[in-house]
């Protein structure tokens, strides 16, 4: 934790050179709003519980779909990660939907399914599949033949291996799989909310543009920094825990 | 019943053919060095015994459960050493073994170490417990000590067979170390030749001297005579119990 200083000195020289820009009246107030507009901002939305109520739908929605997305990707990776007939069926048919630029199922899925939770949660449940889907597979196929053989040595059936072995040696890229797909999460979030929604920080977002309020988008989009880092940070500390026992430039001491 | 019983094994990769019936046994409570040049096959007849590759011809038979040392430790890293020696486990008895099984092998205060914070002897070393969890009959050795350093060798060597004695084990050994094969083996079979083929066999007590001329000749005054070999292409069957 020793030079953790290091890590804030661009934010607050980018602070710094806002509020000076602002201040000097470089540019107009009704497209850069000063930090001091934005911080009162914030404070009033706090006050009468809009900021609430947006961050929590937003965090529902991103949790939810997180959850729905990781949970199969965890369950169709293990299969195609462990048999080539399964990803000679299912692999090429995943990567050729991934390589549809993912905003392009937003229209769709709301034609789907409404403007509702549903079609929000869909959407980010699509966004934090892809990244965890793929890590995963990814380190299924790195896992040491060595260590298969020696489960194979003591008679372990293909369920034990996968769960004795395979699973805790396709550990560290699942992790990072889960890491990537939260951060997609929230892009496919924000991609949501901005369509369609009536609460969320992409509402939040999309109203300020509405109403030429940039203190207002400020706001969103700090607070989408802010929970992105948290869950970004939150996910790397569970890595970094888990993955302990990994002997890796990164966990060296 | 011999330990280890191996007829007319025949083993190919493609059109190359690794060795070719092959015969060789291990008496019970014997323990028996296959030395060669790197590359010769021996570590191929250990998988077969083992059960990780399928000979294309011969018999074998190895009598009772067996436990084997790859030349790298293998250990599974997110586990620490105690789980490591734990994995094969499956009855109360033997997970009761398990301590004692730490302490044989010297690691009593490494335990909860993790795998990448042992040195590459206690490595091999919980490798080595590992193997015994099941209290097996028989060992097999891939050149289990190839990548220890020369004194953590000497050590290790000393500490396997004090293991194999005390505990009454059959092993074959796989190595390409003459100095080893002398001071761990009762009995050395030099392997080698394309297809692998025994040239020889020597006794304990055979002196380094011996041993380099039997790797060095070419096969020519094949002693490997006095081992029985089976007609070919008998029917393959494995009788191992378990693992």
């Amino acid at each position: 934790m020793r030079k953790l200083w290091l890590s804030f000195l661009i934010p607050l020289a980018l602070l710094a050179a806002w509020w000076g820009i602002t201040a000097a009246g470089i540019v107009k107030t009704y497209q850069l709003a000063s930090p001091v507009q934005v911080a009162r901002e914030l404070v009033s939305l706090a006050q009468d519980g809009t900021l609430a109520a947006d961050v929590g739908a937003s965090i529902v929605r991103v949790v939810a779909g997180f959850a729905i997305g990781c949970g199969l990707a965890c369950l169709i990776g293990i299969v195609v990660g462990l048999s080539r007939t399964a990803e000679r069926i299912i692999d090429p048919t995943l990567q050729a939907i991934r390589a549809v630029p993912s905003l392009a199922w937003v229209p769709l899925i709301l034609l789907w399914l409404g403007i509702g939770e549903d079609a929000k949660i869909t959407l980010v449940a699509i966004g934090a599949f892809f990244p965890v889907y793929v890590n995963f597979v990814a380190g299924i196929h790195g896992v040491d033949r060595k260590l298969i053989e020696v489960a194979d040595v003591f008679g372990l059936s293909r369920i034990e291996r996968a769960w004795r072995i395979v699973l805790p040696a396709a550990s560290p890229g699942l992790l990072v799989g889960m890491r990537v797909g939260f951060t997609q999460a929230w892009l496919f979030l924000v991609a949501a909310e901005l369509l369609a929604s009536t609460k969320g920080l992409g509402y939040l977002l999309m109203q300020g543009e509405q109403i030429t309020r940039p203190d207002e988008i400020l706001v969103a989009i700090l607070l989408l920094a802010l929970c992105g880092k948290l869950t970004e940070s939150g996910m790397r500390a569970i890595e970094n825990r888990s993955l302990r026992w990994t002997d890796t430039l990164r966990t060296s001491t | 019943m011999k330990a280890i019983e191996v007829r007319g094994l025949t083993k190919t990769f493609g059109d190359h053919t690794i060795f070719s019936k092959l015969s060789l046994h291990v008496a019970p409570g014997e323990l028996v060095a296959l030395l060669g040049p790197s590359g010769c096959g021996k570590t191929t007849i250990l998988r077969c015994l083992a059960g990780l590759e399928k000979p294309d011809a011969g018999w074998f038979n190895v009598n009772g459960s067996s436990g084997i040392v790859f030349q790298e430790p293998r250990l599974f890293g997110w586990l620490d050493v105690r789980g490591n020696v734990a994995f094969g486990a499956r009855t109360p008895e033997e997970r009761a073994r398990i301590d004692e099984l730490i302490e044989l092998v010297g690691l009593s205060p490494a335990a909860t170490k993790l795998p990448k914070e042992l040195s590459g002897g206690m490595a091999q070393r919980a490798a080595l417990a590992r193997s015994l969890v099941r209290n097996p009959q028989v060992l097999l050795l891939d050149e289990p000590f190839a990548a220890v350093d020369a004194l953590r060798r000497y050590e290790l060597q000393r500490q396997l067979r004090t293991i194999v004695e005390a505990r009454g084990l059959s092993a074959l050994l796989v190595t390409h170390d003459v100095d080893e094969a002398i001071f761990l083996a009762d009995r050395i079979l030099v392997l080698g030749g394309e297809p692998a083929t025994i040239r020889a066999e020597l006794a304990q007590g055979a002196n380094r001297e011996q041993l380099l001329a039997a790797l060095a000749s070419d096969g020519k005054d094949d002693v490997s005579a006095v081992i029985p070999s089976e007609a070919e292409g008998s029917r393959i069957t494995s009788a191992r119990t378990t693992c």
